[in-house]
Order: structure tokens, then C-alpha cells, then sequence
């Protein structure tokens, strides 16, 4: 009798410990792709294209959020930004004008189809 | 006393079922008709412009504000991403709606435009203000484009971005090898080899540095790779007549050379867009490649490159002729529709006049007028400015026919599909000659 | 007694007076409810049903502006068009296959989450989060993450000594339908789990333990017992989630817009591409129309199949 009831509490354990291992799986596939896309957010792109892609070991920016939430309405801003040179160049990012101060944001990614 | 049942007696009131019937219905009612209000320019003191989404756009916004800080005119703004665009602009002209004074168009949609009769003549608003065409400062290939017939048509808009491909490659490589810039695509194919072979381990994160980076992705991705190396070879996409030709002999060994350059690009290749071959150039893990101007200040940018100050940029290869970028330029055109012609055409000229162009160009779109890319100031800042200008001059656009969109769209499914070993160079090209045939032939 | 019958008869002449005499009264009360949902149904009609019947007009129109004229052109084109008979073809497997991955694996966790167990919650509410992410956001990090060359999914290949020259996914003409499949997959399982777990706990705890009386093995009692008190709730999940996958288009667009080559190109995005990058609206249209009657007859098989499980 005890072996026989050992046997079966044996086997219900087991089925558990399958249960459980089934499920973290499950979760594990569900959530590594929602957890890289949230470090391709706050990685700068020289991180994001690395190879051997990086995990863990990246030093976070928070520059894609403030592009996302700051563009549409600073764009509007007339602050007497005149052209697209700041008055303090160091701050200047050569690449289209855009001025750090908030002044007049460029918005587009480079990803475009020609 | 008696329990009499009284009878439920119907005035003559309204039930306040109806009422709330009743109002809700033309709450509806009115909210569609809102809707529908059309949102035209009232007078001539508003423009009404419809811009891209992007660095170009951005650039023509700027202007709006500084023109109506300038002369008072309001111009309102419509702004959609590329796709939306050409459909929204399409759309609006061919209902004649009137709602934009003004559209920016990318030039392979010009033909679709201006076979549908859709723009204004500018020549007659030139003359009415003392000139007799375009300014000459203005590069030829770029207003060649907004005449239709290509080049010796009616002037039926003006250019605004000067964009033409460029040659990029890792002068720091070329230089460890012993390398001269290319002047051919066989120039172009050894230097890969090259550095296949001897950077097995080049790259700064460790691993290959490919030879060459293409896009061979279907559509605008594979055809824009592959024209340069297509005129190059001698082949052209259709006859006098108007037939594709596309799988003649120079055709073929023109896609024959590219699908031999692409064992030198990396793994992968025939699904790239311009996303993956920048990534690969700023990461440092290929070294040679076409691309557009606009990302060259992307190259000096620590946060976004491995390579920085190591890249050059030149004029495309040639081979039986001499190197011909693919020209892509925006210009501005009025719609035939609009109800502010003049106006406009005050705002057109205002914008493309040396100033503004000056500031675009610092906002990082290329010119199109010949003093500004020779600018002293915009020399120093862009210094590949005297490269993009020799490209821009002797660039090629695509070619001028309506249904474009179709055609490449087909072509570049069969390039793809080569440079992915599900075909060969012979049966692609055959192949896609056939469909682009069809494609001529439902147009007539 | 008299009094009652005098109620009664009071009541029944105040009934046919009120019959009589006050008609409007009555038809009003019938009126009401079909003015009610007038509005509904003006809304149905302006945005369903008129958009549908100018959609097949325009299936049999060619030509534009002008010189539009009636033809049967557009159809006749569909069925010599080699490409439309490959988007079908790529259409009905990644239908197929999808489905058949996303019922497997969302009847197997709902199965797992259906008796209690610690942390339940927890792990039904993880397991949906896939489901709640725009389709065009599932398609960007995917397609970043299946990039040949910098992609978490190849890096991560390399670092365990697998060589992915081969493994190009999306970019691979072999491989790319797959790819887009396995990203549905992983998107929409917890879809199919969802309203799978729902159909098990709806079921009644009498059956199992009759089964259990009756000594049935698990697996006996699976097939026997939980199958066939699962089959409404089945049916509902395959038939919403077959008409999802006939007109697939966002994750499509952003992986591989049908790419390479036209490997994973499905009706959708032939339809898109018709209508607005060539602007040739009647074939779209057409295409449409062909899309819309594949799914009809589809949905009406498993609509029937359900009806006649529900009358045995």
C-alpha cells in the first residue's frame, strides 16, 4: 500500500514539476521578444545593431523617448530659433540641425525607401 | 371600492422615447455633416501645402513659417508619411478638389502627375514676373526632371531636394590594402575580394568585414542597387519604340555581375533595405556600398557609428560607360487645381531661391541650385558637397513613364528572387521582360 | 363574483375600445422599436453595406476618369495572373499552418492552466501579453530580432557555436514563410488560449466525475469527456481566427512586405499594392471580392459544423 501510494504521489509530483516547467517555458518565449524591444528603446543604435547582441551589458539612453514625446509639439514652437543653427554650436548634432535646447526638433528616422 | 382596472390613456405628448430618438438622430446628423465640411483655403491670404514626412518636409515647414513670418500669408500644412503621400496627393489632384496650393512630390511620381495633366504651366508665371524660365543657377539634370517630356517639355515644377546616389567606402580599409578608389564595377569587385579575404576579423566588434553591401529587397530596394550597375553595363530598360529590352545581353551580364558582387555582401542580402545595408556600414561589418546621401551624417555621429571619419564618399563606378547615379530629387509643383495659383507661385519661388535652399541645406537636404553647393560656408560643413554635386550633374533619373510604380514593383520581385538563388540572371531577366511587357501593354 | 366578471368585462370593452378607438397608439408601440434602431442600422447600411456594393461595382469597371466602362476585364485577369494564384496559395498555408500550431499550443496551455495550481493569475496574465501588442509593433521587433546579422535570435545562435550562415530567415526564399508563420504563431496563441480556457472552465464538473467512476484514464477522459463538451468554444476560436488569418497584412508588411521574391506575398498585401502603389482599383477590387467569397464559404462551413454539433 505505501509503496503504491509513494508510486502515485511520486507521479503527481512529477506531473506538477512538468506543469511548471511546461508554463515557464511558455512565458519565457512570451516575454524575452516584449523584453528585447523594450532595451532596443533605451539603447542608443550603436547597441542596438551590435553583434553579439547585448542583453544585459548596455548603457541605457533615454534620447528615444524624449525624440518620441518632444518632437510633435516643440516642431511648433516659434522661440525665435531662426535657421537651423544653434547659438551654442557644441550642443549641435552636424548631421540635419538639431538643436538640443529644444529649439526646432527634427523628427524623421533615417529609414526611408528611396 | 370596486378594484377597476384603469385603462392606460395615451395623451398627446410626445413619448420621451421619441424625444431621446429625435435628438439623438440629428446629433448623428450633425456630426457627419461636420465631418464632411470641406477645409479649402479660404482666400488668397492662405496656402495650403502637402508635405513629406521626413528631413524634406521638415526643411519646407521651416520655410512656411519663415514666409508667413515674412509676408503675413498663412500656410497651412499637410503632412504624410511617403506612401500616403503620392496616394493623397493623387487623389486630391485627379478629384480636383483644390484643397492643396501646393504638393512636394518625389520625381518618379512626376510622369503620373504630369501625363494626367494634373500640374500647372509655370513658363506663363515665370514670364508674368520678368523671367523667361528657370534660373540657370538651377543644376540641369535636376530641372530636367520637372519638365514634361523629360528635359525638353513644359516646366511643370521646380526642384527642392537635389539627391543622386553616392559611392560609399571604407577609405581606411582601401588605403590598408593598398586600394585606389574605383573607377569601375571590376575595380568595385576586386576591392571586395580583396577585403573578403584579408578582413576576416577587420571588423570592430570582432568578426568579417563583407566587401560590398547591396539591397536586394523586391521593389524600390533591389531596382534603386541595381540601376547604377545596369546603365553601367550598357543596357537600358526600354527600346526607342517603347518595348522592355531588359533582358538583353547587356542586361544580363550587368545582373550577372551583381549577383558575383553579392557572394561578397553579406548573408541574407536579397531581403536588405536601406536599414540593414546602413547598419552594416556603420557597424563597420562591410565596406563598400550605394547609398543616398542623407545618411552621410549619420557616419560621424559616435551614438549612431563604429566607423567614424573612415568612410569617403565618391561617384558611382562605370563600366562600358561612364558611372551614372540614379537621380531622386523632390521638386514642388502647383496643381492645376489650386485656387491660389499666383500666390504660390510667389511661395514656390521664395522657397527655392538661395536663401531657403541655403537653410535646407543646412537642415541636411541637398540643393539643387549650383551656388549653394559651391557655398563656402556648407563646403566646410559638408564635405562631400563637390562629390554629390559631380553626381548630381551627371545622374540618370528613372525612367519617365506613368506606370513606373508597376514596373518596378515586378522588377524587383524578379531581381530579388536572382539574388536569392531562386533564379538565374538569364531566367529573371527574361521573365521579368515578359511581365513588364504585360504591364505596357494593359496600360495602352 | 358579479363585481369580477364586471372588472372583467370592463377590462376586456376598455381593451377593444382602446383597439378601436385609439389605433395610432398601438401601431406606435410596434413602431417603436424599429425606429429605435434606425440609427444603427443607417450606420450599418452607410458603412458596411453601400461600401461593399460600390466595391463590387468597381470590381466590374475598368479604365479611369473619363472613359470608364463596364467589363468583366478584371476578373478574367485573376485567373491568368500568376501572381494572385500564388498570394492564394501562400494565403491558404499560412492559414492552415498557423491555425493549426496556434489551436495545438493554446489547447495545450489552457489545458495546463485549467486545474488550479500556484500562481494561475500570474501566468494566464504573462501568457496574453503577446496578444496585446500592435501587430505592427510585433512585426518591427520581430523583424529586428530575425536580422540575419543583428538579430538577438542569430546572435544568440552564434554564442552557442550554431552556424546561421543557412538560418536568414525572412530574408531566405525557404525559410521567410516559415519565419512569418512562427511570428502569427507566437502573437495569437494566446488568443486561441484565452477563449479555449474559457470553453474548459464552462464545463461542467458532472462529466468527470462520471468519467472518473467509470475508472477512464486521463487521456480517455480528454477525448471523451473534455473534447466534445469543448467543441462550441473550439469552433468559435477556429472560425474567428481563420477569418483574421484569410487577410492577414501587418506583421506581413513590416517582415518582408511579401518578400524576397514574392515568397511570402498573400492576397492582402497584392490587394494593397493594386490599389495603392499602382492605383489600379479595379483589380484590388476584384481581388477583394474573390477574398470576401473564400471567406464566406469558409466561415459558412464551420458555422454550419457548429449548428449540427449543436442539434446531435
Amino acid at each position: 500500500m505505501n509503496n503504491r501510494e509513494r508510486r502515485a504521489t511520486q507521479r503527481r509530483t512529477l506531473a506538477r514539476s512538468a506543469r511548471y516547467a511546461l508554463l515557464i517555458a511558455a512565458v519565457i518565449a512570451a516575454v524575452v521578444p516584449v523584453y528585447w524591444m523594450l532595451t532596443i528603446s533605451l539603447k542608443s543604435e550603436v547597441d542596438q545593431f551590435a553583434s553579439p547582441p547585448k542583453w544585459f551589458t548596455f548603457t541605457p539612453t533615454l534620447a528615444h523617448y524624449r525624440d518620441a514625446f518632444s518632437t510633435r509639439w516643440a516642431r511648433w514652437r516659434r522661440t525665435g530659433c531662426r535657421d537651423f543653427a544653434c547659438a551654442d554650436s557644441s550642443t549641435e548634432d552636424s548631421r540635419c540641425g538639431y538643436c538640443r535646447r529644444g529649439c526646432f526638433l527634427r523628427s524623421s528616422p533615417p529609414f526611408r525607401c528611396f | 371600492m370596486r378594484p377597476v382596472m384603469k385603462p392606460h390613456l395615451r395623451t398627446n405628448l410626445p413619448k420621451p422615447s421619441s424625444i431621446v430618438l429625435i435628438l439623438v438622430i440629428s446629433a448623428f446628423a450633425g456630426a457627419l455633416l461636420s465631418a464632411c465640411k470641406n477645409s479649402g483655403p479660404a482666400g488668397s491670404s492662405q496656402l495650403s501645402l502637402a508635405v513629406n514626412a521626413g528631413v524634406e518636409g521638415d526643411a519646407l515647414k521651416q520655410a512656411a513659417h519663415d514666409y508667413e513670418a515674412q509676408t503675413g500669408v498663412r500656410v497651412n500644412i499637410s503632412e504624410f508619411p511617403y506612401d500616403d503621400l503620392f496616394s493623397k496627393e493623387l487623389i486630391d489632384l485627379k478629384a480636383a478638389t483644390g484643397a492643396y496650393d501646393l504638393i512636394m512630390l518625389d520625381d518618379p511620381w512626376f510622369p503620373r502627375f504630369a501625363t494626367e495633366d494634373l500640374l500647372t504651366d509655370l513658363a506663363p508665371l515665370l514670364q508674368k514676373r520678368g523671367q523667361n524660365g528657370p534660373n540657370a543657377d538651377f543644376v540641369g539634370s535636376s530641372i530636367a526632371l520637372c519638365r514634361h517630356p523629360y528635359e525638353t517639355g513644359t516646366l511643370l515644377a521646380l526642384p527642392y531636394v537635389g539627391n543622386s546616389q553616392l559611392f560609399f567606402y571604407r577609405v581606411d580599409l582601401f588605403k590598408k590594402h593598398d586600394l585606389t578608389e574605383p573607377a569601375t564595377w571590376d575595380d568595385v569587385l576586386n576591392a571586395a575580394k580583396t577585403i573578403d579575404e584579408r578582413e576576416k576579423d577587420g571588423a570592430p566588434g570582432g568578426g568579417a568585414v563583407h566587401g560590398y553591401v547591396m539591397r536586394a529587397a523586391r521593389g524600390n530596394s533591389a531596382v534603386a542597387d541595381f540601376m547604377p550597375i545596369f546603365w553601367a553595363f550598357g543596357a537600358e530598360m526600354f527600346d526607342a519604340n517603347g518595348r522592355p529590352t531588359v533582358n538583353s545581353a547587356e542586361g544580363i551580364s550587368a545582373l550577372r555581375f551583381m549577383l558575383e558582387l553579392g557572394k561578397h555582401s553579406p548573408p541574407g542580402y536579397a531581403s536588405f533595405n536601406a536599414t540593414e545595408v546602413s547598419a552594416h556600414l556603420l557597424q563597420g561589418t562591410a565596406a563598400m556600398s550605394i547609398n543616398w546621401p542623407a545618411w552621410i551624417g549619420a557616419f560621424s555621429d559616435p551614438a549612431k557609428s563604429r566607423v567614424v571619419g573612415k568612410m569617403a564618399f565618391t561617384t558611382m563606378p562605370g563600366e562600358k560607360r561612364p558611372g551614372q547615379a540614379e537621380i531622386g530629387n523632390w521638386l514642388i509643383a502647383i496643381p492645376r487645381a489650386s485656387k491660389n495659383v499666383d500666390a504660390a507661385m510667389d511661395f514656390l519661388l521664395w522657397a527655392t531661391a538661395v536663401e531657403q535652399m541655403k537653410k535646407s541645406a543646412l537642415a541636411g537636404n541637398p540643393p539643387t541650385r549650383r551656388s549653394v553647393f559651391t557655398d563656402a560656408d556648407l563646403l566646410a560643413r559638408f564635405p562631400a558637397y563637390p562629390a554629390q554635386l559631380r553626381s548630381l550633374e551627371t545622374s540618370r533619373p528613372r525612367p519617365r513613364t506613368p506606370i513606373w510604380n508597376e514596373i518596378e514593383n515586378v522588377f524587383g520581385i524578379f531581381l530579388s528572387r536572382a539574388n536569392g538563388g531562386e533564379l538565374t540572371a538569364e531566367e529573371a531577366m527574361n521573365q521579368a521582360n515578359d511581365e513588364i511587357a504585360k504591364i505596357v501593354a494593359r496600360a495602352k | 363574483m358579479l363585481r369580477r366578471r364586471q372588472v372583467n368585462q370592463k377590462v376586456r370593452s376598455t381593451f377593444a375600445n382602446r383597439k378601436a378607438h385609439r389605433p395610432s397608439a398601438v401601431s406606435r408601440d410596434r413602431a417603436l422599436p424599429y425606429l429605435l434602431i434606425a440609427p444603427t442600422v443607417a450606420v450599418l447600411l452607410a458603412l458596411s453595406i453601400y461600401p461593399l456594393l460600390y466595391s463590387i461595382k468597381v470590381g466590374f469597371q475598368t479604365g479611369s476618369g473619363e472613359a470608364v466602362h463596364w467589363s468583366l476585364s478584371n476578373f478574367s485577369r485573376l485567373a491568368t495572373d500568376g501572381f494572385f494564384l500564388s498570394a492564394l496559395v501562400h494565403t491558404l498555408i499560412y492559414a492552415a499552418v498557423a491555425l493549426t500550431f496556434e489551436f495545438l499550443l493554446g489547447l495545450g496551455l489552457a489545458v495546463l492552466l485549467d486545474r488550479s495550481l500556484r500562481g494561475r493569475a500570474v501566468f494566464r496574465a504573462v501568457l496574453l501579453i503577446p496578444m496585446m501588442i500592435p501587430p505592427v509593433v510585433v512585426g518591427v521587433v520581430w523583424r529586428l530580432m530575425l536580422n540575419a546579422d543583428f538579430g538577438a535570435i542569430n546572435g544568440t545562435l552564434r554564442r552557442l557555436a550554431v552556424n546561421t550562415d543557412a538560418l536568414t530567415w525572412t530574408a531566405s526564399p525557404k525559410l521567410a514563410l516559415a519565419s512569418v508563420i512562427a511570428v502569427d504563431i507566437w502573437q495569437w496563441t494566446p488568443f486561441m488560449f484565452l477563449v479555449l480556457l474559457a470553453g474548459l472552465q464552462a464545463i461542467p464538473q458532472e462529466p468527470y466525475e462520471a468519467a472518473m467512476i467509470d475508472g477512464a484514464s486521463a487521456w480517455q477522459t480528454f477525448r471523451h469527456v473534455t473534447l466534445p463538451l469543448l467543441r462550441p468554444a473550439m469552433l468559435v476560436a477556429l472560425l474567428l481566427r481563420t477569418m483574421d488569418l484569410l487577410r492577414v497584412f501587418d506583421q506581413i508588411f513590416i517582415l518582408t512586405e511579401g518578400g524576397p521574391g514574392f515568397a511570402t506575398e498573400t492576397v492582402s498585401l497584392y490587394i494593397y499594392r493594386a490599389a495603392f502603389r499602382f492605383f489600379d482599383f479595379g483589380y484590388a477590387a476584384a481581388m477583394s471580392f474573390v477574398l470576401l467569397l473564400l471567406t464566406n464559404v469558409i466561415s459558412i462551413g464551420y458555422i454550419k459544423l457548429l449548428q449540427s454539433q449543436e442539434a446531435a
